[in-house]
């Protein structure tokens, strides 16, 4: 994966280069790659000065960092405690199985992963639902199979463009 | 310039807006207003007013907390009162435009009412009832301000607090703080001129000041709302608090679940900066103060106060024992005063109008206001903000509007996962911090969770406990290995494989837990197993002893039964609806659920017509016609 | 440095200002029980929670943790304080793998030596649920050493020691509450030293989570380490 390498290469050139600012240089890394390609990981400690051992569980501590990419459209179910009470976990489950894929997987053409997001703090309109940076308020199981219809046609005809 | 340079210029501006002799529409567009659709409804003022000849200024603000009611649009036109209008949608829009900014009609039927006060002093709607016992005091701005124009925030009174404390020696500011009674909005309540007073002792330099934004409790959004509608209120707060320790540097500590509010503060500091209220050389004094937003990558236990020090330090958010405590030796072992988003919101307003107008709000021992994010089973859910000593039952019942659909009162969860489950008999409980903790509860960031008879006690003493365990750090044996064993005995419980003895199990193991913790998170990790345990034991005994969820929530031990008689015979509706293909025909045609497929995810009895309501879900398992009992060795 | 007098248990104790009550007692050869504890670290690491003491007029306190003060008062064997040890250790147990005789520590581990001071029996609790049926793998990409996460406690002491030692950490923490683990790496061509083996950390560690790789256990005898 040689581009990875060339475009951390600008990313870095652009970072602070202390060890305090860790975390911010993850977040750029996977602003741009979606999550923590293995190479970059050495990169960065390198860069840094540190072992790929501490970069790792720096890394792996944090909910967001993701060592897998995500889907190209990531659809994301909030676990507030709203959303909880309102049967957020039935709408879970019914997009587990609309996908066929389980919590944490992602679709085998990629275009779709699922996971769990920490409150989002929408709660008068749980349960919640996000794909992408678009919330979908007031979801039910019985919305699911729309909301992914819905998903696919706007995915076709942007295609298109 | 000078201060009041600065303030003239911004309320020129903020004039050329209110002494208008145009209109001017205030549409919220903070995440939850976005959410609801306020940005279709932006686009559909702005395509109106550019189609028809009338003239109005629309200004897009944060969010007035009403969030059941949104998107909300405040339009004031000359000669009338302001006007509330609640869920506004683009197909209304037509009609609010010509009706009244045309002609002259107010369109009261899309109203929620008028709003008054505002401009600087509490808002509030006289309309509703809830105004008689709010008192929006921290949430002035919110919904009335653009809150990316620092110029609303001058014209209306900020900065005034900064530039009299500039005035003040850091002991006066501190004496002034510690007069007021403030006590941290972040959920233990300590005594903020107190800390800020042994942070100014400490003789170590240099001094950091942080904002704790990471609003980790799932259910509480008062802290976004506040960054995304007033971010000047904290950033004020937080200058005046270095400049009484004479700091140079502050972070705001935001999670990055909340991207609006990191851009809305990032735009607050580079205005801010720009008027020379922060930066260099701050209104001339020669005090410089420079403030980072810090957005942390996703750990609720960097909620703590030395994890997210650490995390700010590029570190795993493992918490430290104290000694030494943070405000000797914090970011990078130097003093430091961190505060809650609130907690630094409140600074402006004791250090602008005294502490005394604080310490008149409130209680004797918990002044000025709570801010509250009301949520679930009730009518209006949203941002409150009342006087300490507010009774539970005056937040769930007249302004919270009551429980939604009719349903009964179960109880009310305050302080998140930290906090406790409080029963119908503890309404008349005053929300102060005391009050609270004696309770079992805790005030906690200010999450409230309204719960009704058709949420089961277990399930959510199961659900926070899952969420602690799994937020856990991992440093200490008795949160990582203690909440993991709580956890497996609640899912023992719920899935009806509970045993007798598990109740004293687990308040044995939660009070060991609370005692020998390391950090916070461990030690209230338990409560809410402990507040359910001891005021819903019914609730545990019945999912123990009968396997019988009484709410009718857990899976297992729920079934969905179709009811004979009252199926239509004629109607698809459940079997279309089912995912997993559980509904059969019965050779007498009514519609019969296969136990042994079901999934329970509910599509069934919300898809039954209303006029049949055939679907009911029954527990304990056992109470399923025999016919109906899964089968269990099918093929 | 101001000398306070302390006492543990009826017995008085000197000890300077600053000090913590852990290593007062140790020093006076008054046994508490601990795990996790480093005598040259600055910070105590405070994640065994075994150190527990009741301090009067104060309660229950860490004994690694809390500093002493002058006429400080401390018990060491309370029943509340017996009852935290107790859950904290059975706890550590449960989740432990207690396959004692195909252990290499068999007989020179520290959780063995605490089950008999603090009696209680190397077994799974009876009234523990849920407990894990089946073992991690043991993780071997390091050449020199085999990491068991089965017999891990957690305890940082082989972090601490790598670090002091190297001056960078080639073992630390990764993941984050239950699913914390260490890892080890033989991928660290950026330090000044690769990991030769010093043998510092199997050395430091109380059980068998690190052990050397089996081709060099001739040449380290588990009696020494420890």
């Amino acid at each position: 994966m040689e581009g990875v390498v060339e475009e951390l290469a600008e990313i870095l050139a652009l970072c602070e280069r202390d060890r305090s600012r860790l975390i911010p240089i993850l977040q750029r890394v996977q602003d741009a790659f979606g999550y923590l390609p293995k190479e970059a990981l050495l990169e960065v400690a390198s860069y840094l000065g540190m072992t790929d051992v501490q970069i790792y569980g720096v890394a792996s501590f944090y909910n967001h960092f993701r060592f897998t990419p995500l889907g190209k459209h990531p659809i994301q179910m909030c676990m507030g405690t709203a959303c909880h009470m309102v049967g957020g976990r039935l709408v879970l489950e019914a997009l587990e199985r609309a996908l066929d894929i389980e919590v944490g997987g992602i679709t085998e053409d990629r275009e779709l992963s699922l996971d769990r997001v920490a409150c989002i703090g929408c709660c008068g309109l749980a349960p919640v639902m996000v794909i992408g940076e678009k919330i979908y308020p007031k979801m039910s199981p019985a919305k699911v199979d729309e909301a992914l219809v819905n998903l696919k046609i706007k995915a076709q005809e942007a295609a298109k463009d | 310039m000078t201060f009041e340079e600065i303030k003239r210029q911004a309320t020129a501006e903020w004039e050329s807006i209110e002494q208008h002799q145009i209109p001017v529409i205030r549409i919220g567009t903070a995440t939850s207003d976005r959410a609801s659709g306020a940005l279709e409804v932006v686009e559909a003022f702005e395509n109106e007013l550019a189609r028809l000849p009338v003239e109005a200024k629309i200004i897009q603000t944060g969010s007035v907390g009403f969030c059941n009611y949104e998107p909300l649009v405040i339009i004031s036109k000359p000669e009338y009162p302001r006007i509330c209008y609640k869920n506004v949608t683009p197909d209304m829009v037509p009609r609010l435009v010509e009706g009244f900014l045309l002609e002259d009609d107010p369109c009261m039927e899309f109203a929620l009412g008028t709003l008054e006060g505002g401009n600087g002093s509490p808002p509030y709607i006289p309309e509703l009832p809830r105004s008689e016992h709010e008192l929006r005091l921290l949430l002035r701005n919110c919904g009335f301000i653009d809150a990316e124009n620092i110029d609303h925030y001058i014209a209306l009174g900020g900065y005034s607090a900064l530039s009299k404390a500039l005035e003040m020696t850091p002991y006066e500011i501190v004496e002034e703080i510690k007069r007021s009674g403030l006590r941290g909005r972040g959920g233990a309540g300590f005594p903020t001129g107190r800390k800020l007073e042994s942070c100014l002792k400490a003789r170590e330099n240099p001094k950091y000041v942080i904002c704790n934004a990471d609003e980790g409790d799932p259910g509480a959004f008062m802290d976004r709302v506040v960054l995304e509608s007033d971010p000047q209120a904290v950033l004020e707060g937080m200058i005046i608090t270095g400049y009484a320790l004479n700091s140079s540097q502050g972070y705001i500590y935001t999670r990055m679940e909340y991207p609006l509010a990191v851009k809305r503060l990032k735009t607050a500091i580079e205005q801010a900066k720009q008027r020379g209220l922060l930066g260099e050389d701050i209104l001339g004094t020669g005090f410089n103060f420079r403030i980072e937003v810090f957005q942390g990558a996703g750990a609720f236990i960097c909620g703590e106060s030395s994890a997210l020090m650490y995390s700010i330090e590029g570190k795993r958010g493992f918490p430290r024992v104290r000694p030494p405590r943070s405000i000797e030796a914090g970011l990078w072992h130097k003093p430091t005063q961190l505060n809650n988003v609130k907690t630094f919101a409140c600074i402006p307003v004791i250090i602008g109008q005294g502490s005394e107008y604080f310490s008149n709000i409130g209680s004797p021992r918990s002044k000025g206001t709570a801010v509250f994010a009301l949520a679930g089973k009730v009518e209006n859910v949203g941002l409150v903000e009342v006087p300490m000593g507010t009774t539970l039952e005056k937040v769930v019942y007249d302004i919270g509007g009551g429980v939604k659909d009719g349903k009964r009162f179960k109880g009310v969860q305050i302080g998140g996962p930290s906090g406790g489950c409080l029963p119908e008999a503890f309404l008349n409980t005053p929300i102060d911090f005391d009050s609270l903790t004696e309770a079992g509860a805790m005030m906690g960031s200010g999450g409230m969770i309204v719960m009704d008879e058709e949420n089961c006690m277990v399930d959510a003493a199961r659900f926070f406990l899952d969420f602690t365990q799994k937020e856990s750090c991992g440093k200490c044996v008795m949160c990582r290995l203690g909440t993991k064993q709580m956890l497996s005995i609640l899912e023992d419980i719920v899935s009806g494989q509970g045993k007798p003895e598990d109740m004293e199990q687990l308040i044995n193991l939660g009070e060991d837990i609370m005692a020998g913790s390391l950090c916070g998170l461990g030690r209230s990790a338990p409560n809410p197993v402990l507040t359910t345990v001891r005021y819903f034991r019914e609730e545990y005994e019945a999912h123990i002893l009968e396997k019988r969820c009484p709410a009718l929530v857990c899976r297992d031990l729920i079934a969905y039964y179709i009811i004979p008689e009252k199926c239509y015979r004629g109607c698809e509706h459940c079997v279309l609806s089912c995912p997993s293909e559980a509904i059969v025909e019965h050779p007498k045609r009514f519609k019969v659920v296969d136990q042994s497929k079901c999934v329970k995810c509910g599509n069934c009895l919300e898809v039954c017509p209303p006029e049949y309501n055939a679907v009911v879900k029954l527990s304990p398992v056992s109470e399923l016609p025999s016919s109906d009992l899964p089968i269990k060795d099918e093929k | 440095m101001e000398l306070f007098e302390i006492t543990i248990d009826g017995r008085q104790v000197k000890a300077e200002q600053g000090t913590k009550i852990l290593k007062a007692a140790l020093d006076a050869e008054i046994y508490i029980p601990n795990l996790c504890y480093i005598p040259e670290a600055d910070l105590p690491f405070g994640g065994c929670r075994l150190c527990y003491v009741e301090v009067e007029g104060r309660g229950l306190v860490a004994a690694c943790t809390e500093p002493v003060e002058d006429g400080m008062v401390v018990h060491t064997q309370t029943p509340e304080v017996n009852r935290l040890r107790r859950t904290a250790f059975k706890l550590l147990i449960a989740y432990h793998d207690l396959d004692c005789r195909s252990c290499w520590k068999n007989k020179n581990c520290e959780l063995q030596s605490l089950a008999s001071k603090l009696k209680v029996k190397l077994k799974k609790p009876e009234d523990f649920r849920g407990l894990p049926t089946d073992l991690l793998p043991l993780d071997t990409t390091n050449p020199f050493i085999v990491y068991d996460p089965n017999r891990c406690v957690l305890c940082g002491k082989c972090v601490w020691v790598c670090n002091k030692r190297n001056g960078e950490a080639l073992i630390d923490f990764a993941y984050r509450g239950y699913e914390t683990r260490l890892i080890l790496s033989s991928d660290i061509s950026l330090v000044k030293e690769s990991c030769a083996s010093c043998g510092e950390c199997v050395a430091v560690c109380p059980t068998a989570a690190l052990q050397p790789q089996p081709s060099l256990q001739s040449t380290v005898s588990s009696a020494e380490g420890g």
